[in-house]
């Protein structure tokens, strides 16, 4: 409009012409520019916010994760508990009372819940959480590592360190320097490091060339790290790794840590650390006080 | 120390050992009351349902080595917090220097249990696994044994 209404106020004029044909031209550039920008910036608006959701949505997928990481945990711990602390104890109690029937049949029905009791019951449990890590860490790596490697665990995750538990009082203050003080780990995190090394060891022990395995496990500020070390035959060059590597990944992405598998001198190492956040039995034991009070 | 059994009118009872019981299942608690108090080397046998019912009962106490007993029977899963176990909570006692021997009870083989503590806290320690099979024979000598052992140290 602003084009034909120039052209209209002095048409004889070619200078004049062109000037407005270069008016028009510009006109219509920047017309045409505006479009592009402002198509330009609704897409990269839209982008922006895409990621925005994108990030919010990852967000929520890694809290998820996590929080079915600890859920998977605590429910394999409780069922493990529920099937030891109650049911085997339930059955041990039929069994026992069948037994006092004293005859044979009664004998061999005992027998067989002692068998339901004592093997299928515990295998499985055991499968869903090994009853050991409900003692500690340290007593279910012992009894994972016995006859098979040597084990190195930091002094705050060992029954030696100070719980806080006092004879003469529920909880005293640290006093004992030289002790450290006991770290009290999620049960979820408990699992997950069993179960890596579980995975290290058995991969370790798969080859005959291994004569020697070590397992460390130390605990630096908010990170724990594991170590297992085997002498045996090293990684071929073109190793892709397998079901074991899968769960050495998702455990180190749900702990926010990495991992590593990688030849040395003498064989094979694997290395992970996972985060986390530390907290001493004693500081556990004395909220579950004041929440009392 | 002579081993004294009920059926010997005559036997001279040289010692005696007090016990407590830490066990969240009623029918075994009550189990090993009537088996523990069978035995004239048992003088007294008191009775807890969780670690925690213990623990509260131990603060209570103006004196509490002289309330410790000689022998704690401790089921290892037998606290209502699944964090913290029985068995850890004994071996906690002993480091602040209860004198009391352990038994641990369990449907789990606690062997290598005992073995730790007894590295950290050593003595007095003893294991029982939580079968049909086990007698009350098994049960007596266990508790018995293992105080003799903490007296012997």
């Amino acid at each position: 409009m602003i084009v034909l209404g120039l052209m209209r106020a002095d048409p004889e004029n070619d200078m004049q012409k062109a000037q407005v044909v270069a008016l028009a031209g510009l006109f219509y550039s920047l017309f045409i520019f505006s479009l592009g920008m402002r198509n330009f910036l609704r897409v990269w608006k839209k982008d922006l916010k895409q990621s925005a959701e994108f990030k919010v949505l990852a967000d929520d997928l890694t809290a998820s994760q996590n929080q079915l990481g600890v859920l998977d945990g605590q429910l394999r711990k409780q069922i493990g508990a529920w099937l030891h602390g109650t049911v085997q104890s339930k059955l041990m109690k039929i069994a026992r009372d069948v037994r006092n029937l004293d005859t044979s049949k009664a004998k061999e029905i005992a027998n067989e819940l002692d068998d339901l009791a004592e093997n299928e019951i515990r295998d499985y449990s055991h499968r869903l959480f090994p009853p050991t890590l409900n003692i500690s860490l340290q007593v279910g790596l012992i009894e994972l590592c016995d006859g098979l490697a040597e084990l190195e665990i930091d002094p705050s995750l060992t029954e030696q360190s100070d719980s806080g538990i006092r004879l003469d009082q529920s909880v005293l203050t640290h006093e004992n320097t030289n002790v450290p003080n006991r770290l009290v780990l999620p049960t979820s995190l408990s699992y997950a490091i069993y179960r890596v090394v579980e995975e290290a060891l058995s991969n370790a022990k798969k080859k005959q060339s291994t004569t020697k395995i070590m397992v460390r496990i130390k605990v630096i500020g908010n990170k724990i790290e594991i170590v297992v070390i085997d002498n045996g035959v090293k990684l071929m060059s073109d190793y892709e790794g397998g079901l074991g590597t899968t769960l050495f990944a998702v455990f180190a992405k749900q702990y926010g840590g990495t991992w590593s598998l990688s030849n040395t001198t003498d064989g094979v190492a694997f290395q992970t650390d996972y985060f986390f956040e530390p907290k001493t039995v004693q500081s556990e034991l004395l909220n579950k006080v004041k929440s009392r009070e | 120390m002579r081993r004294q059994t009920s059926d010997c009118p005559y036997s001279v009872r040289v010692n005696s050992f007090n016990v407590m019981v830490v066990e969240d299942d009623i029918h075994y608690r009550e189990l090993l009351k009537s088996i523990l108090e069978s035995s004239d080397e048992i003088s007294s046998v008191v009775l807890f349902d969780s670690v925690e019912s213990f623990a509260k009962q131990k603060n209570k106490q103006n004196d509490v080595v002289d309330w410790m007993p000689n022998v704690l029977i401790m089921d290892v899963m037998s606290s209502a917090d699944i964090r913290f176990d029985g068995a850890s909570y004994a071996n906690a006692l002993r480091s602040d220097g209860a004198r009391c021997a352990v038994v641990l009870i369990s449907s789990l083989d606690v062997s290598r249990v005992i073995k730790v503590f007894n590295e950290n806290n050593p003595g007095g320690w003893r294991a029982l696994q939580k079968t049909s099979r086990l007698s009350s024979a098994e049960i007596i000598t266990a508790v018995i044994d293992a105080a003799q052992e903490m007296q012997d140290k």
